[in-house]
């Protein structure tokens, strides 16, 4: 899946990242500083998306159990959670972690999380891209360029 | 004797093979596996006691696995793992996994389930889960040192074909090791095993349900 992407800045949060230029956005919802999801197809099928969360860290929180609790708060709010792959890697010159699970979606089945995790200045930034499982492969290199191309603006 | 059929509350049909065949024959074609012969008649009628077929109709709760074997329109798949095989029917609407026998049953169990769950239904048969990353970047000889001790070896083999005929397929031979994953490669006459992650072997999981070569 080929998409032509722009860079998007957050209008108030200290944050840039590419998008797919024809993907819906909202702003500031729901605890979310974005969302952004593809445009709706003919068929019924889950729209993939991509959401960032801010919040404020704890003093001298490490990002590694910081990273723990993000998941094990996946576990209490996702059905038949499993995960799949945990990696450090680096986003923007920061650590990061990178973990990829799968859930039991109620309408959809299978469905794929990939959540980017790095902190900055006292905030945690949580960059979460949602896939059909079975699309994971198609859109694989958008949801990754994206999730890397995470720019904290000082 | 043949153990008789057992439809389970999750859904699952412990069969042995015999009533299996039974049963899809029926699925197939109702008239005809009716009539077949003694044997199948028998294996009807136990198919029917246990609930399995009932009204002339299979149960609900296997009536897509049963579609997904009679017209497996996207792939057929094999699993070899840890000594045992499993196989797999797909269609663009329903799956269906026939596990090996456990320990002390004859039976097999036959799983109902979406495509889309598919992935995760093969992921959790040979554990896929994070895993540490191999130390090396190239591949490296099957039986190299570097590779270390195996947790296990398993084989994901899908099979197509496609609507004008041509049929093709592709397999992922993965290396669990101590170490990490590896994905077993045949150059020339040497079989490598080339460095991956858990995120690879998924991403090629679902690139064989969807009929799509490994990448390598």
């Amino acid at each position: 899946m080929s998409a032509e992407l722009e860079t998007y800045r957050h209008p108030s949060a200290a944050f840039e990242l590419p998008l797919p230029a024809e993907w819906e956005r909202a702003e500031n919802v729901e605890g979310c500083a974005l969302l952004a999801v593809e445009p709706p197809r003919e068929d019924s099928h889950f729209r993939a998306n991509v959401v960032v969360t801010i919040e404020q860290l704890e003093q001298g929180a490490e990002l590694e159990q910081w990273a723990e609790r993000s998941l094990a708060a996946l576990r209490e709010s996702l059905d038949r959670l499993r995960v799949i792959d945990l990696d450090a890697s680096e986003i923007g010159g920061l650590p990061a972690r990178r973990a990829l699970t799968h859930y039991l979606h109620g309408e959809f089945g299978g469905v794929n999380l990939e959540q980017w995790s790095l902190a900055d200045g006292g905030l945690g930034f949580v960059v979460s891209c949602s896939t059909a499982a079975l699309e994971y492969d198609d859109l694989w290199l958008l949801t990754n360029t994206v999730a890397e191309g995470l720019r904290v603006r000082t | 004797m043949t153990l008789a059929p057992e439809l389970r509350s999750s859904g699952e049909l412990l069969v042995a093979e015999p009533a299996l065949a039974v049963l899809i024959a029926h699925a197939a074609d109702p008239v005809h596996a009716a009539i077949q012969d003694d044997d199948a008649r028998e294996q009807l009628a136990l198919l029917q006691s246990a609930g399995v077929i009932r009204g002339g109709s299979s149960h609900p709760a296997i009536r897509g696995a049963l579609a997904a074997i009679v017209r497996p329109n996207l792939c057929t798949l094999e699993l070899a793992y840890g000594g045992r095989s499993m196989q797999g029917w797909v269609s663009y609407d329903d799956a269906a996994l026939l596990l090996p026998a456990t320990d002390g049953e004859e039976r097999r169990r036959l799983i109902s389930l979406h495509p889309t769950l598919l992935p995760e239904a093969l992921a959790r048969l040979v554990d896929l889960g994070p895993r540490p990353r191999p130390a090396a970047t190239e591949p490296v000889p099957c039986d190299d040192p570097s590779v270390g001790e195996l947790r296990r070896r398993w084989r994901l083999g899908a099979t197509w074909t496609l609507d004008d005929g041509t049929s093709g397929g592709a397999a992922l031979d993965v290396l669990d090791a101590q170490t990490g994953l590896w994905l077993v490669h045949a150059r020339e006459a040497e079989l490598l095993a080339w460095p991956v992650t858990p995120t690879f072997v998924w991403r090629q999981i679902v690139r064989l349900v969807m009929r799509r070569p490994v990448d390598d």
